[in-house]
């Protein structure tokens, strides 16, 4: 049987849309003023057309994921256990594993909940360096109640990331109460309650609360929870000393203030934690840690060619979140990072070390940019073969945020087992894609993902593909045509629609929720604005991830409502 | 919950037999019926999944030519490794699962309807979809032993990127779902399934020592609890209801405390090694089935072999693309050839597991005796991703419970259905309840 591609079935629609698109809004110029002028409660009909926008949302209880569960006890602790990579995967939405909905919690985490405060406490408690972080009292003597008490009480203030109730430490101490009581002593006591405080609702869920949650007024999050949001996005991670004082202070809500700690934040070592998991996700740099190319198809691919590609995207990445680079040249850098044994691997000039070096890539090469990096064409790569279906897919979901329907039921999808492959190139053999019912989607994939086929499977540069000749012919979905990685990554990054998409990404990452288009909704204004600032050359990452943390979003929310 | 007791005899008696020794099925604990209910083994529950359909060089590969009755049935091809276990086994031909058809994402909303029998509603961060039939069980039997039910897999699951066409990930990853939107994630490390199934037992430990271990445990739960509480009246619904998740958890964990002394009436054996490769990996698992039933620690397990759509490379069957990728085989003859071997090699790991069972004597049989195993895929062809003539296999007797030894066919016009025969399969347990889009349970299954 030959490359039958059965596309021929039904229309299929849907292939024409862009996602959530949000050109045509007002912009909100009104960034200081609280969101909640008007609200529904007023008599308003919510969602009614031409009302003023008004909702900030709300985000669902969230609990750590894995990633911020590690880097959290890191911080609290000063531990360099991970006891989080035992726990199960978090689940995504939206491609991040932040999103409050699909965080979800079984009991399975619960009692590896349990298992890892018995195991941090008992390491806490038995390492000096650790213990004096914890423990600046005795135990043993007189006073060992106070002592536990007030141990408790700075333990659960950072680890809850807000100060502690009295009722609350009256109930922790109580549980201490426990040592004594069964004939034990005061510090077995403590470490219970230590583990207490590790396994509470307090600590492995973010918990915002509302005055009323039947209420559906927006009111202003607390500046311990903007604190809260701000380490979370920025460092993946607890809030430090700085943010806890602010907060004590109840001064973090203050635009000058938010602004100052966002750029500390992003220029803190544990800045990095936004390019990782954000770009990690976004870009799926993350999938380069398990990508598996056919070692007889690929026999030059090894682990330290996988650490070398992922190394280089992430410091260009980090370069852009930093904003020492404008967001373009995500898209277009003329240079990159490279070590000997990616230089090699490029065809490049070594560089005269195994670790990374900034280099300008030759004007006339193949390269500019992530998309014509490694790491990129690797994990869009299937194992054995380039798929330009799927490196054209990445560029439209990732980049434009054009939702590309699955295929229809009952179509061969893969044509790698073709048995004219040796009489065709793939090209050839995914023109079918191009013809009748198929070709709607696949202008969104393989018409992109051919420009790229001068890259291999794990990005090496190549004119020929088996016996045939590379065809790097290219077009965008709007019929653009384009040849090669270079030329692909300058009309994108000319895109509105990536900078829309852009802000949508990094919106959703930062709130940890969908973002929502009803009219009543801040959502589409502040993405709106977002998206045309992103448009002007000299509005950098960082500038973006200011605009975020400063956008009324990012320090209101408000209730639920009584009924459903 | 009841004080579990024991006398001092009998678990000294218990602790001496080893692992591997004919363990008497073990009183469960929790209460008067079941410890009257004594005479007779308890029943259990696996359903077992494999990706990506079962290929063949032919359709005669898998499904056998002759249909025989009995222990006479002549075994195919690829289900050779079972022929010594024919008379324990029902082969199902024909059987559909419509809710597994989606408009696109085929391996997630077929996995997601695996023993769900409801269709995935499409959303990528909110997932609903129904309780799945081992969470019924788990729901009535799941009280009378330590742990309610195991989910236990091979592969936790890519780290970015969508996973099936814009269905949640959780489809794809987990058959268990405990509600319509709480999927149940499963261990894929048997060390950690071992902690789950021992924890806490420490065989040199003294009764008071015991008892202390377990004072300290509740009172951390209890904090918990007591947060849960006072947090509870404070939160608007959604976030009551994720909270509700965090309670579940916590109060099977006090559960598992109050059951604690359980532990010593079963020798666990050792913490097994880390296997790194594959093979090594599923038996690891399947001996983790075994123990915790020879333990009666849990009577109900899921395992899924490999994620919806998963891409594991079977290097060691000389197969080097990624399972998935091979399974879109274009009716190439060397593709086929090499999901033939993918799919045999299944079989064999199957097979492992019934020998395993089998090899523990108890009451008048074998573990084998006393379970059912459900076991299929969330396509039949990993090509055109059809959801009917599922490849399905039943193996155990279900404690009497299922008439095995039969290769059944139903014929497309009779729209016989998974969700049909899991309602079977739940009666094996005293279950009686429908699934899905299940109405009755599927004749021919039961012995009557």
């Amino acid at each position: 049987m030959g490359a039958l591609v059965l596309c021929a079935t039904g229309v299929i629609t849907g292939c024409t849309g862009v996602v959530a698109s949000t050109e045509g809004r007002d912009t909100d110029d009104g960034e200081e003023r609280p969101p909640n002028t008007g609200g529904r409660g007023g008599g308003g009909q919510g969602g009614a057309g031409g009302q003023a926008a008004w909702d900030p949302g709300r985000v669902t209880l969230r609990r750590l994921n894995r990633v911020e569960y590690n880097n959290t006890v890191r911080d609290l602790l000063g531990t360099s256990l991970r006891p989080a990579d035992a726990f199960p995967p978090d689940d995504r939405g939206f491609g991040f594993d932040n999103l409050a909905d699909a965080l979800t919690l079984s009991p399975v985490h619960l009692s590896l909940y349990v298992a890892s405060a018995e195991q941090l406490v008992n390491e806490a408690l038995s390492q000096p360096v650790q213990r004096i972080r914890l423990l600046s009292c005795s135990t043993t003597d007189a006073n060992a109640e106070a002592c536990v008490g007030k141990t408790v009480r700075a333990f659960a203030r950072r680890a809850w990331r807000r100060p502690p109730t009295d009722a609350e430490i009256a109930r922790l101490v109580k549980t201490a109460a426990i040592g004594p009581a069964q004939a034990q002593t005061w510090e077995q006591g403590l470490a219970l309650a230590l583990q207490a405080v590790l396994v509470s609702p307090h600590f492995i869920f973010r918990i915002e609360l509302d005055g009323d949650p039947s209420s559906l007024q927006s009111h202003k999050l607390t500046d311990h929870e903007l604190a809260t949001r701000l380490a979370y996005l920025l460092w993946s991670s607890m809030p430090d000393n700085e943010l806890f004082a602010l907060a004590d202070r109840g001064e973090l809500g203050r635009k000058e203030e938010l602004t100052r700690q966002t750029l500390r934040m992003l220029a803190d070592p544990k800045g990095t934690a936004f390019a990782e998991n954000f770009g990690g996700q976004w870009l799926y740099l993350r999938k380069m840690v398990e990508v598996k190319p056919d070692p007889a198809e690929f026999p030059s691919f090894d682990e330290s060619l996988r650490r070398a590609m992922y190394e280089e995207s992430r410091l260009l990445f980090a370069d852009v979140v930093a904003g020492r680079e404008p967001v373009s040249a995500l898209l277009n850098a003329k240079f990159t990072y490279l070590n000997d044994r990616l230089a090699r691997h490029y065809g490049l000039p070594a560089v005269g070390s195994d670790k990374h070096k900034r280099v300008t890539l030759p004007s006339d090469g193949p390269r500019a940019g992530f998309l014509g990096q490694g790491a990129f064409l690797t994990v869009t790569s299937h194992t054995t073969r380039t798929s330009p279906v799927l490196r054209g897919k990445w560029v439209s979901t990732q980049l434009l945020c054009q939702e590309v329907p699955p295929p229809p039921p009952n179509v061969n999808v893969d044509l790698t087992d073709a048995s004219d492959a040796a009489d065709k190139s793939l090209r050839e053999r995914l023109s079918a894609h191009a013809v009748g019912a198929c070709a709607g989607c696949h202008k969104l994939m393989d018409t992109i993902g051919f420009g790229l086929e001068n890259f291999d499977g794990i990005g090496a540069y190549r004119t020929k593909d088996g016996k045939f000749n590379v065809d790097a012919k290219g077009a965008l979905p709007d019929g653009e045509p384009f040849t090669g990685a270079r030329e692909l990554g300058d009309l994108v990054a000319r895109d509105k629609q990536f900078a829309s998409c852009l802000a949508q990404n990094a919106y959703i990452y930062a709130l940890g929720r969908v973002s929502s288009d009803a009219p009543e909704h801040l959502d589409g204004s502040i993405l709106a604005d977002l998206a045309a600032k992103l448009g002007s050359s000299d509005f950098g990452f960082n500038d973006l991830l200011v605009s975020l943390t400063n956008a009324p979003t990012f320090s209101f929310r408000r209730g639920e409502g009584a009924q459903q | 919950m009841t004080q579990v007791s024991q006398s001092p005899s009998r678990r000294k008696f218990l602790a001496s037999a080893g692992m591997t020794l004919s363990v008497p099925f073990l009183a469960s604990l929790s209460s008067k019926r079941a410890r009257a209910a004594e005479a007779k083994p308890p029943t259990r529950l696996i359903y077992y999944y494999v990706p990506n359909g079962i290929n063949g060089s032919s359709r005669q590969s898998f499904w056998p030519t002759s249909q025989g009755t009995g222990a006479n049935w002549s075994v195919s091809p690829m289900l050779k490794p079972l022929e010594a276990w024919r008379s324990r086994l029902l082969l199902i031909e024909g059987l559909e699962n419509v809710p597994g058809v989606p408009i696109g994402g085929d391996h997630a909303v077929g996995t997601a309807a695996f023993i769900t029998c409801v269709q995935a509603f499409k959303s990528d961060s909110a997932p609903r979809l129904g309780i799945s039939a081992d969470q019924i069980a788990a729901s009535k039997i799941g009280k009378l032993t330590k742990i309610p039910s195991l989910q236990l897999g091979i592969e936790g699951g890519s780290t970015a990127g969508g996973c099936d066409s814009g269905y949640s990930c959780a489809y794809a990853r987990s058959i268990s779902w405990a509600g319509p939107t709480t999927p149940l994630p499963k261990l894929t490390n048997p060390q950690q399934v071992f902690d789950q199934l021992f924890a806490g037992f420490d065989a040199k430990a003294t009764d008071a020592e015991q008892a202390r271990r377990r004072a300290y445990q509740k009172s951390v739960l209890d904090a918990a609890l007591a947060d849960v509480n006072a947090l509870a009246t404070r939160l608007g619904r959604s976030d009551q209801r994720k909270l509700e998740e965090y309670t579940t958890g916590v109060r099977e964990l006090e559960r598992r405390v109050e059951l604690l002394p359980k532990g010593s009436a079963c020798d666990s054996g050792t913490r097994p090694p880390l296997p790194m490769d594959l093979p090594g990996r599923v038996r690891a698992m399947s001996d983790l089935m075994v123990l915790a039933f020879q333990c009666d620690l849990t009577r109900v397990v899921s395992f899924m072999l490999g994620n919806a759509a998963s891409s594991h490379q079977y290097g060691f069957l000389g197969v080097s693309r990624g399972h998935h990728e091979v399974s879109h085989h274009g009716q190439n003859p060397t593709a086929l050839a090499q999901l033939e071997k993918i799919g045999t090699w299944e079989i064999e790991q199957l097979a492992y597991l019934l020998s395993r069972l089998a090899a523990v004597k108890e009451g008048e049989g074998d573990l084998l005796s006393n379970t059912t195993i459900f076991w299929s895929s969330e396509v039949s062809d990993g090509d055109k991703h059809t959801h009917n003539d599922l490849p399905v296999l039943v193996a155990g007797q279900g404690g009497g419970a299922i008439n095995a030894g039969r290769y059944l066919r139903f014929a497309p016009a009779q729209k016989a259905n998974i969700a049909s025969l899991l309602m079977a399969t739940l009666k094996t347990v005293g279950v009686d309840s429908t699934i899905g889009n299940g109405t009755a349970a599927l004749a021919g299954v039961n012995n009557t």
